[in-house]
């Protein structure tokens, strides 16, 4: 009553939200069944949780101040709970509660929205779909990680994504670095802030302070590098048994992949941190020029699980959908032929119905075949928008029909039962 | 792809001129930056750089954003900003200071009028570092944004601070202010993108280290 009506028509969503309509969704979903394939190759099967959980829960081995980044709520009966942030909590969940020893390893996969509070004036988005994998119980860490790295590098292969780069980084590496200085917690704190933030500026001040030649190669080890060789020489006064067993560790992983005909697509990059703090070995991060941000990551969390009730070691990454998309363009695919199929006259609902059965006919022959029951102006410019390559006008009668090609704008009649023989053929 | 090139965000204003005097020095062509005319984005045929010329504040967004893999930007740019790049370089010049400041009789009544209200009210271009600034001392304060001249706001009474930068004192000394604090020291940084720092590392480490060189 109070309401004006222009008012009431603006339609809003939470900042950070949006809609995806049928032509964005059907290339997603191409990239999905590219991805899927490729986790089912491997063994993996999917699994799917609760969009929210208890906060005490989703909260588990997140970082410090992760907290604020959940979307929080209360359950009925006052439960504070959150909408997942991500998946590898949710399985680690699962597998705590669900894996018995014998089921193990699990190969599992997921492809699910999950959601990141963010400030409202940025516009960042709030919620991210993704689709990752873990591989929970191999004691053989490496060549657990190994897996999770082919499969991933073959994914953005299949999926046809240029000049992406992977980022191999290890958490202990940085840990090793602060020994290294001596730092005390306080300090290590700072450390890893400006390391996350890239600060290189604010780093080498703080670093300088306390030793100017070790500064210098504590800032040049943490740069991305193709050639393992010379982080390899720059570390190589180092006695500290976290930053060479840390090390040795990435620059076997990428021997092995190299071996295996995997160069090219990797460099190490030991300033990698997460904004996850589970994470307990290596880590990895896949950066697509023109992207301003990191289209996959993923890593080992050994000691997540262990915070449901089971110690059992784990990997895995995730892709990001959204960003996997714009990282391709468009994909081209072997499409089914497409149609638009109207009565030349229409208005009466017997025509329709023929015309529906007329569909079904089609449909047996895989054609994909949309119904205009009225008339509607603009069909040529409609059909193309869809990517409809014929718009096809039935006579009353159902005797003979008339094809339009909306492409080449070359219209030609046809006896209904020749149109349904020559689809047969191709 | 034909070969690969970097685009590098110049800021426009005061920081021009010592950014594009830098370049120079690194090596780089720069004769058509000098040059009076109006374009915002030039080509370096020779360098393989795309320059684009953009106001300071806009440079941490572009850079962020991918439109361009380098910026020169001010330390206070990047403060207010909070973009999420990768800060490579202090170039150390562009020095300036970010302080808070009021009517050279005027600080006891901002004082007084803080004890009394539990409220201070601060004109600014820099809204968020004010009010990271407050926040961190707990202190309840009304920012009001305005795009410059903010030296005024105190004059005019629509203030009682000013948070904003300064870099030999002759403003506020012209306009009747007096510096009450110092919040931090702001020099131009180099930045980059955080893709474009991995998948053109090769580009970006060159320039860096030629720029490095002629820094120190």
């Amino acid at each position: 009553m109070f309401e004006s009506k222009k008012d009431s028509q603006v339609i809003k969503l939470p900042s950070g939200m949006r809609d995806i309509l049928p032509p964005e969704t059907d290339e997603r979903n191409k990239i999905k069944e590219i991805i899927g394939r490729e986790f089912k190759l491997w063994g993996y099967g999917e699994v799917n949780t609760p969009i929210f959980e208890y906060t005490k829960n989703i909260s588990v081995g997140a970082g410090k101040n992760w907290k604020d980044k959940l979307i929080n709520f209360f359950d009925v009966d006052g439960s504070p709970v959150s909408l997942r942030s991500d998946m590898t909590i949710p399985i680690a969940r699962v597998a705590g509660m669900r894996i018995r020893e014998n089921q193990l390893p699990a190969r599992f996969c997921y492809f699910a929205d999950s959601f990141r509070q963010s400030g409202v004036q940025r516009g960042v988005r709030r919620i991210y779909n993704q689709a990752g994998l873990e591989l929970i119980g191999f004691k053989n860490s490496m060549i657990a990680d190994i897996e999770v790295l082919i499969i991933l590098i073959n994914i953005l292969n299949e999926l046809d994504v240029r000049d992406y780069k992977i980022g191999l980084g290890h958490v202990e590496f940085i840990e090793g670095l602060c020994d290294w200085f001596k730092f005390d917690v306080k300090e290590r704190d700072y450390i890893r802030k400006k390391v996350i933030l890239k600060d290189f500026v604010a780093l080498e001040r703080n670093l300088e302070k306390k030793d100017k030649k070790k500064a210098e190669v504590f800032i040049q080890s943490l740069q991305p590098e193709v050639d393992v060789s010379r982080i390899a020489d720059l570390i190589s006064g180092i006695e500290d048994r976290k930053i060479i067993e840390s090390f040795n560790y990435i620059k076997k992983v990428n021997d092995i992949l190299t071996g295996l005909d995997y160069r090219g697509y990797l460099m190490t990059d030991f300033s990698i941190i997460r904004d996850f703090d589970y994470y307990t070995g290596l880590l990895f991060e896949v950066y697509c020029p023109y992207l301003n941000d990191i289209i996959g990551s993923g890593g080992r969390y050994d000691k997540l699980i262990k915070k449901f009730g089971k110690d059992i070691p784990a990997t895995g990454f995730a892709l990001d959908i959204d960003l996997t998309h714009k990282a391709i363009g468009g994909l081209e695919s072997k499409e089914n032929l497409k149609i638009l199929l109207k009565l030349e006259c229409s208005g009466n609902s017997m025509g329709s119905i023929k015309l529906i059965e007329l569909a079904r006919k089609l449909h047996r022959k895989g054609v994909v075949v949309e119904l205009c029951y009225e008339d509607r102006p603009g069909l040529e410019e409609f059909a193309k928008e869809k990517k409809y390559s014929f718009i096809v006008e039935v006579k009353s009668g159902f005797e003979s029909l008339k094809v339009i090609d909306v492409n080449k704008n070359i219209k030609k009649e046809e006896k209904v039962s020749d149109f349904i023989k020559g689809i047969s053929k191709g | 792809m034909g070969k690969e090139i970097i685009k590098i965000a110049i800021p426009k204003g005061y920081l021009f001129e010592p950014c594009v005097e830098l370049l120079g020095r690194a090596g780089y062509d720069v004769d058509f930056l000098l040059e009076d005319n109006r374009k915002l984005s030039i080509y370096s045929g020779r360098d393989l750089i795309q320059y684009i010329i953009s106001r300071p504040m806009d440079i941490p967004v572009y850079v962020e954003h991918g439109a361009c893999d380098i910026g020169f930007s001010g330390k206070d740019a990047l403060m207010e900003k909070e973009s999420r790049v990768y800060e490579l370089l202090d170039l150390k010049n562009g020095r300036c200071r970010i302080i808070l400041a009021t009517l050279k009789d005027g600080v006891e009544k901002v004082k007084e009028h803080y004890r009394h209200f539990g409220m201070v009210k601060v004109a600014t271009s820099y809204p968020n570092i004010a009010k990271k600034y407050f926040d961190e001392k707990g202190i309840q304060a009304e920012i009001i944004k305005l795009h410059g001249s903010v030296e005024l706001a105190p004059v005019l009474g629509i203030a009682d601070e000013i948070l904003d930068i300064t870099s030999t004192g002759r403003t506020l000394e012209e306009n009747n202010l007096v510096e009450m604090e110092e919040i931090a020291v702001s020099t131009t940084r180099m930045i980059a993108n955080i893709t474009s720092y991995r998948v053109k590392y090769s580009l970006i480490n060159n320039f860096i280290n030629q720029i490095k060189n002629v820094i120190k």
